[in-house]
């Protein structure tokens, strides 16, 4: 069992503005001149769990994106194709995701581990089974766990690469967890839960909880699980808070924040990839 | 304990009968690169994947990495059980052309009906192939620069050790990328003939593509006489394009991997150096080595037989170590000539027998990525 130490949230729906340069700037204005928006939104989610926090040095950096710096990957693709130019030094550099990742190590004063991953579903889920696998082995003490999503335009096209088909509202995020293997001074606990469900089995796993819980399901999942694993709920209460913050690869951890900041109680968050089932729980301490 | 089962690797050394003659001898191959930058025309080496049939078409990197997931997996005999257990892990550096490719072709905006509606874009290859192969459904890929698949390498031991996954298949995967070739172009780092590392006159970094797989797995489920000992991945925030020249950084690193495997300095038989020939990189990685090591262990590069393969290099020049090493020899650093006052040490020149032992692997990139891993390769 691993537990969450603060939670730090920036975000916006798709008709909503968010002036991510100007809120930056006011924390840290000389790290404005060679970080992009993707790297100030990076800043401002951490920013938002660690305000006011000392971290350790050894601390590890795991952040997740669905698809990292696409903007950067399109000012390159319009300076070569279109304006005839080479990359621009600042850009190509930043053209590496993880260098996102650098400028927070960087402004938090933090040289652990750095890992920038991406997939294509759950990538930030993945990434916590990963982080709770190595805070339980002893091989980190502690781990910033960060999901960084920047909105791109047109949205029609977002839509379509992200599978969705429908005008589901897009949003974009930074939601960061900072996660230890100590209880002390902890927020709540969280379990990736080791076990690949089939339904049956999860069945079974819900049907052995004892006290009430609420439940959500992963974005990316959402209309499959209400099919086949909303009845087998039908006496607990959902948490729905996925309005908030509108579509994005990294949401989940929107929704843990969210649950953390709410308070109490115990959060089921089911995930569905082809015939297996996931889940993640969180318990918040009173 | 963590073990690496071995595995397949395409790059410009061929075969492996072809790559392991060039690296027993020290040659090489490459090919001129062209590109007009600010105006001006300019000629680049680069280390090419030799295939004639090869374009530019969205199906090639996924054919290969079939092919050489396929071929690993044909070369250990795994089952279709053994693959159900296996976790993957891809590193890269760069985009995934799921979806850099409908961006590209969308500049204008223009092609937004065209695209159909398809989850695309970085993990489309991790997932592609984890379908493909009925892989265990942990994947994650991975984009640190050029420490990418040496993470991966880390992170599959960690899930192994965890007892999570029972097998682990780590890609190292970089294929040709205008962007990429013109951007150190663009940062002046490339050298337009030849890789020299550690060589007083070096140049630069000569590119290069490779696509490896290296399955591991643990001694109860499959042994070898390949162990991991350990790994250490640290960020170092002195500049985001490179590590401390004093070697502070990468010293630490070194450090911590040794502790990590319990190991001592005097027993590392060799370092595979990161040693991409930028004047800065080597200049800090033999810093960093000299915070460690009392005096100069054999290292050397591999970078001037397959090219600085960027996110691949982990696993491929881990992959061509244990092959060397396989076959009774560590190879030499083809292209040192002059040693460099400034950095005292020099790589092997020729290459040296050597059949067991342990082995250091060093990996450093953009974003103040320093990996370094500690191998062994037992008497059997």
């Amino acid at each position: 069992m691993i537990y969450i130490h603060s939670v730090g949230s920036l975000g916006r729906v798709e008709n909503e503005a968010l002036d991510v340069k100007a809120l930056w700037k006011a924390i840290s204005p000389k790290m404005i001149r060679r970080t992009d928006r993707f790297i100030q939104l990076s800043l401002l989610g951490a920013n938002a769990a660690l305000e006011g926090r000392a971290l350790s040095p050894h601390t590890a950096l795991y952040m997740a994106s669905g698809q990292g710096n696409l903007a950067v990957f399109k000012r390159l693709r319009d300076q070569r194709y279109i304006h005839k130019q080479p990359p621009k030094p600042v850009d190509f550099i930043n053209s590496l995701s993880n260098t996102a990742g650098f400028y927070v190590a960087q402004h938090f004063g933090i040289t652990g581990k750095n890992l920038n991953v991406s997939r294509l579903t759950h990538v930030a889920e993945t990434l916590l089974l990963l982080a709770q696998n190595d805070l339980e082995l002893g091989r980190e003490k502690a781990v910033l766990l960060g999901g960084v999503d920047e909105l791109q335009e047109p949205f029609d096209f977002t839509r379509k690469t992200l599978g969705i088909c429908d005008k589901t509202v897009l949003g974009e995020g930074s939601n960061w967890l900072l996660l230890s293997a100590q209880k002390e001074d902890a927020l709540a606990s969280v379990v990736y839960e080791k076990e690949i469900f089939t339904l049956e089995t999860l069945a079974n796993y819900l049907s052995q909880e004892e006290r009430p819980y609420r439940y959500t399901f992963s974005q990316s999942s959402a209309s499959l699980l209400q099919e086949t694993v909303t009845p087998l709920l039908e006496l607990q209460t959902a948490f729905d808070c996925s309005c908030g913050c509108g579509y994005y690869e990294t949401a989940g951890l929107y929704i843990f924040a969210e649950f953390v900041r709410e308070g109490q109680g115990t959060l089921l968050y089911i995930m569905t990839e082809g015939s297996n089932y996931r889940l993640i729980r969180i318990e918040i301490f009173s | 304990m963590v073990t690496l089962l071995g595995g397949d690797i395409y790059s410009a050394l061929g075969d492996v009968n072809e790559r392991l003659v060039r690296l027993e001898k020290g040659s090489y191959k490459t090919v001129q690169k062209k590109m007009v930058l600010m105006g001006e025309d300019l000629s680049f080496a680069y280390y090419s994947i030799d295939d004639s049939a090869r374009n530019s078409a969205l199906s090639i990197p996924l054919e290969y990495l079939e092919r050489v997931v396929q071929s690993a997996i044909d070369k250990l005999e795994l089952s279709a059980d053994d693959l159900s257990h296996c976790g993957l892990f891809l590193g890269s550096a760069s985009n995934d052309l799921s979806l850099s490719l409908p961006l590209g072709q969308n500049y204008d905006n223009s092609q937004v009906d065209s695209v159909g509606c398809e989850r695309i874009g970085n993990g489309y290859y991790a997932e592609h192939l984890s379908q493909h192969f009925g892989l265990h459904p942990f994947s994650l890929t991975y984009n640190t620069a050029c420490t990418s698949s040496a993470n991966g390498v880390i992170d599959a031991a960690s899930m192994l050790e965890g007892g999570l996954i029972d097998f682990a298949l780590v890609i190292g995967f970089e294929m040709f990328a205008p962007i990429s070739f013109e951007g150190f172009a663009s940062m002046q780092l490339l050298s337009p003939d030849t890789i020299a590392p550690f060589d007083k006159n070096r140049k630069g970094i000569v590119l290069g593509e490779a696509i490896s797989a290296l399955f591991m797995s643990r001694d109860d489920i499959y042994d070898t006489p390949w162990k991991y000992l350990g790994g250490v991945g640290r960020c170092e925030t002195h500049s985001v394009t490179g590590a401390n020249p004093d070697g502070v950084g990468i010293g630490e690193v070194i450090g911590a991997v040794l502790k990590a495997s319990e190991t001592q300095p005097e027993e590392i038989v060799a370092v595979k150096a990161h040693g991409t020939a930028s004047a800065l990189n080597d200049q800090a990685e033999l810093n960093g080595m000299k915070k460690v090591f009392a005096s100069a262990p054999d290292f050397f590069s591999l970078k001037p037989y397959i090219g600085h393969t960027l996110g691949s290099c982990g696993s491929s020049e881990l992959l061509l170590l244990m092959e060397c090493v396989d076959a009774g020899f560590v190879p030499g650093t083809p292209n040192f000539k002059v040693q460099d006052e400034a950095l005292e040490w020099a790589p092997l020149r020729e290459m040296k027998k050597c059949e067991t032992g342990k082995f250091m692997l060093n990996y450093f990139g953009f974003g103040g990525n320093n990996t370094s891993l500690v191998v062994e390769k037992v008497v059997k």
